[in-house]
Protein backbone atom coordinates (compact mmCIF):
# COMPACT_ATOMS: atom_id res chain seq x y z
CA UNK A 1 0.00 0.00 0.00
CA UNK A 2 0.61 3.33 -0.76
CA UNK A 3 1.64 6.36 1.50
CA UNK A 4 -1.52 7.84 2.58
CA UNK A 5 -1.71 12.18 3.44
CA UNK A 6 -4.91 11.74 5.52
CA UNK A 7 -3.81 8.98 7.27
CA UNK A 8 -0.30 10.30 8.24
CA UNK A 9 -1.91 13.96 8.73
CA UNK A 10 -4.56 12.15 11.36
CA UNK A 11 -1.77 9.61 13.33
CA UNK A 12 0.83 12.77 13.67
CA UNK A 13 -1.88 15.40 15.52
CA UNK A 14 -3.06 11.86 17.06
CA UNK A 15 0.09 11.32 18.66
CA UNK A 16 0.41 15.02 19.95
CA UNK A 17 -2.97 14.85 21.12
CA UNK A 18 -1.67 11.80 23.37
CA UNK A 19 1.36 13.02 24.12
CA UNK A 20 -0.52 16.27 25.47
CA UNK A 21 -1.96 13.73 28.17
CA UNK A 22 0.83 13.22 30.06
CA UNK A 23 1.08 16.71 31.13
CA UNK A 24 -2.48 16.35 31.24
CA UNK A 25 -2.20 13.82 33.82
CA UNK A 26 0.56 15.77 35.86
CA UNK A 27 -2.57 18.89 36.49
CA UNK A 28 -5.33 15.80 37.22
CA UNK A 29 -2.32 14.53 39.88
CA UNK A 30 -0.94 17.29 40.82
CA UNK A 31 -4.24 19.16 41.78
CA UNK A 32 -5.39 16.00 44.17
CA UNK A 33 -2.27 16.16 46.36
CA UNK A 34 -1.16 18.01 49.28
CA UNK A 35 0.53 21.34 48.35
CA UNK A 36 3.36 20.88 49.81
CA UNK A 37 3.59 17.79 46.79
CA UNK A 38 2.54 19.14 43.78
CA UNK A 39 5.60 19.85 41.70
CA UNK A 40 6.98 16.33 42.68
CA UNK A 41 3.75 14.82 41.67
CA UNK A 42 3.96 16.68 38.36
CA UNK A 43 7.44 16.12 37.72
CA UNK A 44 6.87 12.45 37.81
CA UNK A 45 4.62 12.89 34.40
CA UNK A 46 7.12 15.51 33.13
CA UNK A 47 9.86 13.50 34.00
CA UNK A 48 8.17 10.19 32.20
CA UNK A 49 7.51 12.24 29.07
CA UNK A 50 11.68 12.58 28.66
CA UNK A 51 13.11 9.54 29.99
CA UNK A 52 10.13 7.09 28.00
CA UNK A 53 10.79 8.95 25.32
CA UNK A 54 14.24 7.84 25.16
CA UNK A 55 14.07 4.77 26.43
CA UNK A 56 11.19 3.91 23.94
CA UNK A 57 14.41 5.24 20.96
CA UNK A 58 16.69 3.22 21.75
CA UNK A 59 14.81 -0.07 22.50
CA UNK A 60 11.53 0.19 23.90
CA UNK A 61 10.12 0.10 20.37
CA UNK A 62 12.13 -2.61 19.03
CA UNK A 63 10.97 -4.97 21.93
CA UNK A 64 7.54 -4.15 21.41
CA UNK A 65 7.02 -4.13 17.26
CA UNK A 66 10.32 -5.88 16.49
CA UNK A 67 10.64 -9.27 14.63
CA UNK A 68 8.26 -11.88 16.68
CA UNK A 69 10.05 -13.97 18.85
CA UNK A 70 8.04 -16.95 20.50
CA UNK A 71 5.19 -14.94 20.78
CA UNK A 72 6.66 -12.84 24.10
CA UNK A 73 9.13 -10.62 22.48
CA UNK A 74 10.34 -8.26 19.72
CA UNK A 75 13.17 -8.85 17.86
CA UNK A 76 16.35 -6.18 17.95
CA UNK A 77 15.96 -5.21 14.49
CA UNK A 78 14.82 -1.57 15.79
CA UNK A 79 17.21 -1.26 18.22
CA UNK A 80 18.19 2.50 18.54
CA UNK A 81 15.60 2.67 15.70
CA UNK A 82 18.02 1.18 12.87
CA UNK A 83 15.85 0.39 9.20
CA UNK A 84 13.09 2.96 10.26
CA UNK A 85 13.03 5.26 7.55
CA UNK A 86 9.54 6.52 5.66
CA UNK A 87 8.81 3.54 4.34
CA UNK A 88 5.37 1.77 6.09
CA UNK A 89 5.64 -0.75 8.21
CA UNK A 90 3.51 -3.55 8.23
CA UNK A 91 1.20 -2.35 11.54
CA UNK A 92 0.47 0.53 9.51
CA UNK A 93 0.65 0.11 5.66
CA UNK A 94 -0.23 3.54 4.78
CA UNK A 95 1.27 5.95 7.19
CA UNK A 96 5.28 6.64 7.25
CA UNK A 97 7.07 4.50 10.09
CA UNK A 98 8.14 7.31 12.02
CA UNK A 99 4.68 8.44 12.66
CA UNK A 100 3.83 4.86 14.09
CA UNK A 101 6.98 5.00 15.89
CA UNK A 102 5.98 8.37 17.83
CA UNK A 103 2.25 7.36 17.89
CA UNK A 104 3.25 4.59 19.94
CA UNK A 105 5.83 6.10 21.78
CA UNK A 106 3.06 8.58 23.25
CA UNK A 107 1.48 4.91 24.85
CA UNK A 108 4.40 4.13 26.02
CA UNK A 109 4.90 7.25 28.02
CA UNK A 110 1.81 7.82 29.64
CA UNK A 111 1.55 4.26 30.98
CA UNK A 112 4.12 4.58 33.69
CA UNK A 113 3.14 8.22 34.57
CA UNK A 114 -0.30 6.46 35.50
CA UNK A 115 1.01 4.66 38.26
CA UNK A 116 2.77 7.36 39.61
CA UNK A 117 -0.59 8.28 41.53
CA UNK A 118 -0.50 5.49 43.77
CA UNK A 119 2.79 6.20 45.46
CA UNK A 120 2.74 10.21 45.18
CA UNK A 121 3.50 11.63 48.59
CA UNK A 122 6.03 9.62 49.64
CA UNK A 123 8.62 7.51 46.95
CA UNK A 124 11.73 8.77 46.10
CA UNK A 125 12.77 10.68 43.47
CA UNK A 126 15.19 8.16 42.51
CA UNK A 127 13.40 4.98 42.61
CA UNK A 128 10.62 6.60 40.62
CA UNK A 129 13.38 7.12 37.96
CA UNK A 130 14.47 3.44 37.98
CA UNK A 131 10.86 1.80 38.51
CA UNK A 132 9.87 3.66 35.67
CA UNK A 133 12.85 2.96 33.38
CA UNK A 134 12.42 -0.80 34.26
CA UNK A 135 8.78 -0.81 34.19
CA UNK A 136 8.61 0.43 30.50
CA UNK A 137 10.87 -2.43 29.50
CA UNK A 138 10.13 -5.46 31.61
CA UNK A 139 6.19 -4.82 31.46
CA UNK A 140 5.09 -2.65 28.95
CA UNK A 141 7.20 -3.58 25.80
CA UNK A 142 6.33 -7.52 26.31
CA UNK A 143 2.67 -6.66 26.79
CA UNK A 144 2.68 -3.98 24.40
CA UNK A 145 3.93 -7.35 21.49
CA UNK A 146 1.74 -9.73 23.42
CA UNK A 147 -1.19 -7.70 22.47
CA UNK A 148 -0.45 -5.50 19.75
CA UNK A 149 1.85 -6.86 17.74
CA UNK A 150 1.24 -10.09 14.66
CA UNK A 151 2.88 -12.94 15.76
CA UNK A 152 1.93 -11.86 19.78
CA UNK A 153 -0.15 -14.10 21.61
CA UNK A 154 -2.58 -12.29 23.01
CA UNK A 155 -3.09 -10.68 18.82
CA UNK A 156 -3.06 -14.24 17.70
CA UNK A 157 -5.40 -15.46 19.97
CA UNK A 158 -8.11 -12.75 18.81
CA UNK A 159 -8.49 -11.03 21.88
CA UNK A 160 -9.55 -7.46 20.98
CA UNK A 161 -8.04 -3.87 22.12
CA UNK A 162 -8.24 -1.29 20.56
CA UNK A 163 -6.85 1.21 22.20
CA UNK A 164 -5.01 -0.37 25.58
CA UNK A 165 -7.73 -1.68 27.76
CA UNK A 166 -5.19 -4.12 28.90
CA UNK A 167 -1.66 -2.52 27.75
CA UNK A 168 -2.02 0.19 29.38
CA UNK A 169 -4.89 0.69 32.24
CA UNK A 170 -5.08 -3.09 33.46
CA UNK A 171 -1.39 -2.86 33.12
CA UNK A 172 -0.99 0.51 34.91
CA UNK A 173 -3.87 0.10 37.48
CA UNK A 174 -2.83 -3.90 38.70
CA UNK A 175 0.68 -1.83 39.06
CA UNK A 176 -0.71 1.07 41.11
CA UNK A 177 -2.19 -1.64 43.55
CA UNK A 178 0.97 -3.89 43.56
CA UNK A 179 2.95 -0.72 44.63
CA UNK A 180 0.35 0.94 47.22
CA UNK A 181 0.82 -2.35 48.92
CA UNK A 182 4.62 -2.46 49.07
CA UNK A 183 5.35 0.86 49.52
CA UNK A 184 3.07 1.49 52.21
CA UNK A 185 0.62 3.97 53.74
CA UNK A 186 1.44 7.83 53.85
CA UNK A 187 2.33 9.18 57.18
CA UNK A 188 -1.26 10.26 58.85
CA UNK A 189 -3.32 8.02 56.27
CA UNK A 190 -6.75 7.45 58.35
CA UNK A 191 -5.64 9.65 60.89
CA UNK A 192 -5.69 13.00 58.74
CA UNK A 193 -7.27 14.88 56.21
CA UNK A 194 -5.62 14.22 52.89
CA UNK A 195 -7.59 16.59 50.59
CA UNK A 196 -6.94 17.69 47.27
CA UNK A 197 -5.10 21.30 47.37
CA UNK A 198 -6.53 22.43 44.13
CA UNK A 199 -9.14 20.44 42.26
CA UNK A 200 -9.21 23.48 39.62
CA UNK A 201 -5.79 22.22 38.79
CA UNK A 202 -7.61 18.64 38.40
CA UNK A 203 -10.85 19.67 36.47
CA UNK A 204 -8.39 21.50 33.61
CA UNK A 205 -6.16 17.94 33.54
CA UNK A 206 -9.32 16.06 33.26
CA UNK A 207 -10.41 18.52 30.25
CA UNK A 208 -7.11 17.91 28.73
CA UNK A 209 -6.92 13.95 29.39
CA UNK A 210 -10.48 13.89 27.54
CA UNK A 211 -9.55 15.93 24.46
CA UNK A 212 -6.23 13.85 24.38
CA UNK A 213 -8.29 10.87 24.31
CA UNK A 214 -9.69 11.43 21.42
CA UNK A 215 -6.09 10.82 19.48
CA UNK A 216 -5.66 7.63 21.80
CA UNK A 217 -8.72 6.14 20.61
CA UNK A 218 -9.42 7.65 17.07
CA UNK A 219 -6.20 7.84 16.46
CA UNK A 220 -5.87 3.82 17.12
CA UNK A 221 -7.86 3.17 13.48
CA UNK A 222 -4.59 4.62 12.30
CA UNK A 223 -6.11 5.93 9.43
CA UNK A 224 -8.32 9.15 8.94
CA UNK A 225 -11.31 6.58 8.07
CA UNK A 226 -14.61 5.72 9.12
CA UNK A 227 -13.55 3.52 12.05
CA UNK A 228 -11.83 6.75 13.47
CA UNK A 229 -14.71 8.60 13.22
CA UNK A 230 -16.70 6.10 15.09
CA UNK A 231 -14.13 5.52 17.86
CA UNK A 232 -13.86 9.31 18.11
CA UNK A 233 -17.68 9.59 18.92
CA UNK A 234 -17.83 6.86 21.26
CA UNK A 235 -15.05 7.53 23.11
CA UNK A 236 -17.36 11.07 23.60
CA UNK A 237 -20.31 9.36 24.70
CA UNK A 238 -18.52 6.41 26.89
CA UNK A 239 -16.64 9.98 28.99
CA UNK A 240 -19.85 11.95 29.30
CA UNK A 241 -21.91 8.54 30.46
CA UNK A 242 -19.23 7.68 33.05
CA UNK A 243 -18.96 11.50 34.56
CA UNK A 244 -22.98 11.90 34.88
CA UNK A 245 -22.82 8.31 36.28
CA UNK A 246 -19.94 8.71 39.07
CA UNK A 247 -21.42 11.91 39.93
CA UNK A 248 -25.02 10.14 40.44
CA UNK A 249 -23.90 7.45 42.38
CA UNK A 250 -21.61 9.79 44.87
CA UNK A 251 -24.14 12.31 45.09
CA UNK A 252 -26.78 9.20 45.95
CA UNK A 253 -24.35 8.32 48.43
CA UNK A 254 -22.99 11.09 49.62
CA UNK A 255 -25.88 14.04 49.64
CA UNK A 256 -23.78 16.13 47.12
CA UNK A 257 -22.26 16.95 43.42
CA UNK A 258 -18.75 16.84 43.89
CA UNK A 259 -16.65 18.47 40.98
CA UNK A 260 -14.22 15.55 41.69
CA UNK A 261 -16.74 13.05 40.93
CA UNK A 262 -17.40 14.16 37.71
CA UNK A 263 -13.77 14.70 36.62
CA UNK A 264 -12.90 11.08 37.58
CA UNK A 265 -16.04 10.04 36.37
CA UNK A 266 -15.41 11.09 32.77
CA UNK A 267 -11.57 9.87 33.34
CA UNK A 268 -13.60 6.19 34.07
CA UNK A 269 -15.82 6.32 31.15
CA UNK A 270 -12.53 6.96 28.51
CA UNK A 271 -10.95 4.15 30.31
CA UNK A 272 -13.80 2.11 29.70
CA UNK A 273 -14.08 2.72 26.31
CA UNK A 274 -10.51 2.09 25.36
CA UNK A 275 -10.46 -1.40 24.34
CA UNK A 276 -13.76 -0.94 22.78
CA UNK A 277 -13.35 1.81 21.00
CA UNK A 278 -13.31 0.47 17.57
CA UNK A 279 -15.42 -2.08 18.19
CA UNK A 280 -18.53 -1.00 19.51
CA UNK A 281 -22.09 1.39 18.69
CA UNK A 282 -22.62 3.94 20.07
CA UNK A 283 -25.36 2.44 22.36
CA UNK A 284 -22.89 0.07 23.74
CA UNK A 285 -20.85 3.35 24.31
CA UNK A 286 -23.52 4.55 26.58
CA UNK A 287 -23.50 0.92 28.74
CA UNK A 288 -19.74 0.84 28.72
CA UNK A 289 -19.81 4.52 30.41
CA UNK A 290 -22.43 3.86 32.78
CA UNK A 291 -20.78 0.71 34.03
CA UNK A 292 -17.30 2.27 33.97
CA UNK A 293 -18.57 5.09 36.03
CA UNK A 294 -20.76 3.13 38.62
CA UNK A 295 -18.18 0.17 38.88
CA UNK A 296 -15.01 2.52 39.36
CA UNK A 297 -16.69 4.59 42.34
CA UNK A 298 -17.64 1.27 44.26
CA UNK A 299 -14.28 0.00 43.55
CA UNK A 300 -12.65 3.11 45.30
CA UNK A 301 -14.98 2.85 47.76
CA UNK A 302 -14.22 -0.02 48.29
CA UNK A 303 -10.31 -0.33 48.41
CA UNK A 304 -10.21 3.36 50.60
CA UNK A 305 -12.62 3.19 53.24
CA UNK A 306 -13.20 -0.56 53.50
CA UNK A 307 -9.41 -2.11 52.50
CA UNK A 308 -7.73 0.70 53.58
CA UNK A 309 -5.36 0.39 51.00
CA UNK A 310 -3.23 4.13 50.24
CA UNK A 311 -3.50 4.08 46.32
CA UNK A 312 -3.08 7.98 46.72
CA UNK A 313 -4.97 8.90 43.61
CA UNK A 314 -6.89 5.91 42.78
CA UNK A 315 -5.05 4.28 39.96
CA UNK A 316 -6.52 0.92 40.65
CA UNK A 317 -10.03 1.66 41.11
CA UNK A 318 -9.95 3.78 37.90
CA UNK A 319 -8.00 2.44 35.44
CA UNK A 320 -7.68 -1.11 36.80
CA UNK A 321 -11.13 -1.85 37.31
CA UNK A 322 -11.94 0.50 34.63
CA UNK A 323 -9.55 -1.25 32.12
CA UNK A 324 -10.82 -4.73 33.15
CA UNK A 325 -14.81 -3.40 32.69
CA UNK A 326 -13.93 -2.25 29.48
CA UNK A 327 -11.41 -5.20 28.09
CA UNK A 328 -15.16 -7.76 29.78
CA UNK A 329 -17.34 -5.37 27.70
CA UNK A 330 -15.57 -5.72 24.51
CA UNK A 331 -16.12 -9.16 24.64
CA UNK A 332 -19.79 -8.73 25.21
CA UNK A 333 -20.68 -5.53 22.83
CA UNK A 334 -17.99 -5.92 20.13
CA UNK A 335 -19.37 -5.90 16.70
CA UNK A 336 -18.37 -7.22 13.19
CA UNK A 337 -19.78 -4.80 11.48
CA UNK A 338 -18.66 -2.02 13.01
CA UNK A 339 -15.20 -3.41 12.24
CA UNK A 340 -14.25 -5.91 9.52
CA UNK A 341 -10.95 -6.86 11.25
CA UNK A 342 -12.73 -7.28 14.70
CA UNK A 343 -15.33 -10.11 15.92
CA UNK A 344 -18.88 -10.20 17.55
CA UNK A 345 -19.27 -10.19 20.78
CA UNK A 346 -21.51 -12.10 23.23
CA UNK A 347 -24.42 -10.88 22.67
CA UNK A 348 -24.54 -10.84 18.93
CA UNK A 349 -23.51 -14.61 19.13
CA UNK A 350 -20.03 -15.11 19.84
CA UNK A 351 -19.56 -15.68 23.36
CA UNK A 352 -16.18 -17.28 22.44
CA UNK A 353 -14.63 -13.50 22.48
CA UNK A 354 -15.89 -13.08 25.88
CA UNK A 355 -13.50 -16.38 26.97
CA UNK A 356 -10.39 -14.52 25.01
CA UNK A 357 -10.92 -11.13 26.74
CA UNK A 358 -11.07 -12.92 30.09
CA UNK A 359 -7.81 -14.79 29.20
CA UNK A 360 -6.54 -11.53 27.82
CA UNK A 361 -7.54 -9.71 31.47
CA UNK A 362 -5.96 -13.03 33.75
CA UNK A 363 -2.98 -12.81 31.96
CA UNK A 364 -2.40 -8.55 32.08
CA UNK A 365 -3.04 -8.85 35.73
CA UNK A 366 -0.80 -11.91 36.45
CA UNK A 367 2.58 -10.33 34.57
CA UNK A 368 1.74 -7.21 35.51
CA UNK A 369 0.67 -7.40 38.67
CA UNK A 370 3.90 -10.35 39.87
CA UNK A 371 6.32 -7.89 37.57
CA UNK A 372 5.56 -4.79 39.38
CA UNK A 373 6.01 -6.46 42.77
CA UNK A 374 9.84 -7.96 41.33
CA UNK A 375 10.70 -4.73 40.19
CA UNK A 376 10.10 -2.80 43.01
CA UNK A 377 11.60 -5.37 45.41
CA UNK A 378 14.78 -4.79 43.30
CA UNK A 379 14.32 -1.05 43.65
CA UNK A 380 14.28 -1.43 47.39
CA UNK A 381 17.38 -2.79 47.57
CA UNK A 382 19.23 -0.72 45.45
CA UNK A 383 17.99 3.07 46.47
CA UNK A 384 15.08 2.44 48.77
CA UNK A 385 11.61 2.85 47.34
CA UNK A 386 10.66 5.55 49.88
CA UNK A 387 11.37 9.21 51.76
CA UNK A 388 12.79 9.16 55.22
CA UNK A 389 9.48 10.15 57.23
CA UNK A 390 10.74 13.59 58.05
CA UNK A 391 11.05 14.34 54.46
CA UNK A 392 7.63 13.01 53.86
CA UNK A 393 6.22 14.89 56.36
CA UNK A 394 8.09 18.38 55.04
CA UNK A 395 6.50 17.35 51.59
CA UNK A 396 8.37 15.67 48.69
CA UNK A 397 8.97 19.52 46.76
CA UNK A 398 11.04 21.11 49.40
CA UNK A 399 12.73 17.72 50.56
CA UNK A 400 13.11 15.84 47.16
CA UNK A 401 13.39 19.11 44.48
CA UNK A 402 14.33 21.75 46.97
CA UNK A 403 11.19 23.97 45.42
CA UNK A 404 8.23 25.01 46.21
CA UNK A 405 5.06 25.15 44.12
CA UNK A 406 3.78 28.38 45.73
CA UNK A 407 5.39 31.38 46.91
CA UNK A 408 2.03 33.00 49.07
CA UNK B 1 25.92 6.62 16.17
CA UNK B 2 23.66 4.13 18.00
CA UNK B 3 26.19 3.18 20.63
CA UNK B 4 26.89 6.80 21.30
CA UNK B 5 23.55 6.82 22.02
CA UNK B 6 23.18 4.07 24.63
CA UNK B 7 26.57 5.47 25.94
CA UNK B 8 25.20 8.81 26.43
CA UNK B 9 21.69 7.44 28.06
CA UNK B 10 24.20 4.90 30.33
CA UNK B 11 26.14 7.97 31.55
CA UNK B 12 22.84 9.82 32.66
CA UNK B 13 21.21 7.32 34.19
CA UNK B 14 24.52 6.17 35.97
CA UNK B 15 24.27 10.02 37.15
CA UNK B 16 21.15 9.54 38.46
CA UNK B 17 21.61 6.44 40.18
CA UNK B 18 25.10 7.79 41.85
CA UNK B 19 24.13 11.46 42.45
CA UNK B 20 23.94 11.46 46.96
CA UNK B 21 20.60 12.94 47.89
CA UNK B 22 20.83 16.59 49.36
CA UNK B 23 19.63 16.70 53.01
CA UNK B 24 16.34 19.01 52.90
CA UNK B 25 16.73 22.23 54.55
CA UNK B 26 14.32 22.55 57.72
CA UNK B 27 16.22 25.43 58.86
CA UNK B 28 13.05 28.08 59.94
CA UNK B 29 12.58 30.61 57.44
CA UNK B 30 12.43 34.36 58.27
CA UNK B 31 8.99 35.67 58.53
CA UNK B 32 8.40 38.83 57.30
CA UNK B 33 7.85 41.66 60.19
CA UNK B 34 4.69 43.90 59.39
CA UNK B 35 5.51 47.70 59.67
CA UNK B 36 4.50 49.14 63.13
CA UNK B 37 1.52 51.45 62.34
CA UNK B 38 0.91 54.28 65.02
CA UNK B 39 -2.65 55.54 65.15
CA UNK B 40 -2.85 58.90 66.39
CA UNK B 41 -5.31 59.09 69.14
Amino acid sequence: MEINAGDTAWVLTSAALVLLMTPALGFFYGGLVRKKNVLSTIMHSFFILCLISVVWTLWGFTLAFGSDKGGLIGGLDFLGLRNITAVPLPNAPTIPAPAFVIFQGAFAVITPALITGAFAERKRFKAFVLFSLLWSTFIYAPLAHWVWSPGGWIFEMGALDFAGGTVVHISSGISALVAALVIGKRVGFGQEEMEPHDLTMTVLGAGLLWFGWFGFNAGSALAANGLAAMAFLVTNISAAMGALTWLTVSWLKHGRPSVLGAAAGAVAGLVGITPAAGYVSPASAIVIGFGAGFFCFFALELLKERLGVDDALDVFAVHGIGGIWGALATGLFAEFAINGTGADGLIFGNPAQLGKQVVAVAATLAFAGVGTFVLLKIVDLIVGLRVPEADEVLGLDPSQHGELAYQL
Amino acid sequence: MIVVSFVLFALLIFAWLAVPDKRADRSPKPVPVSPVVTVPA
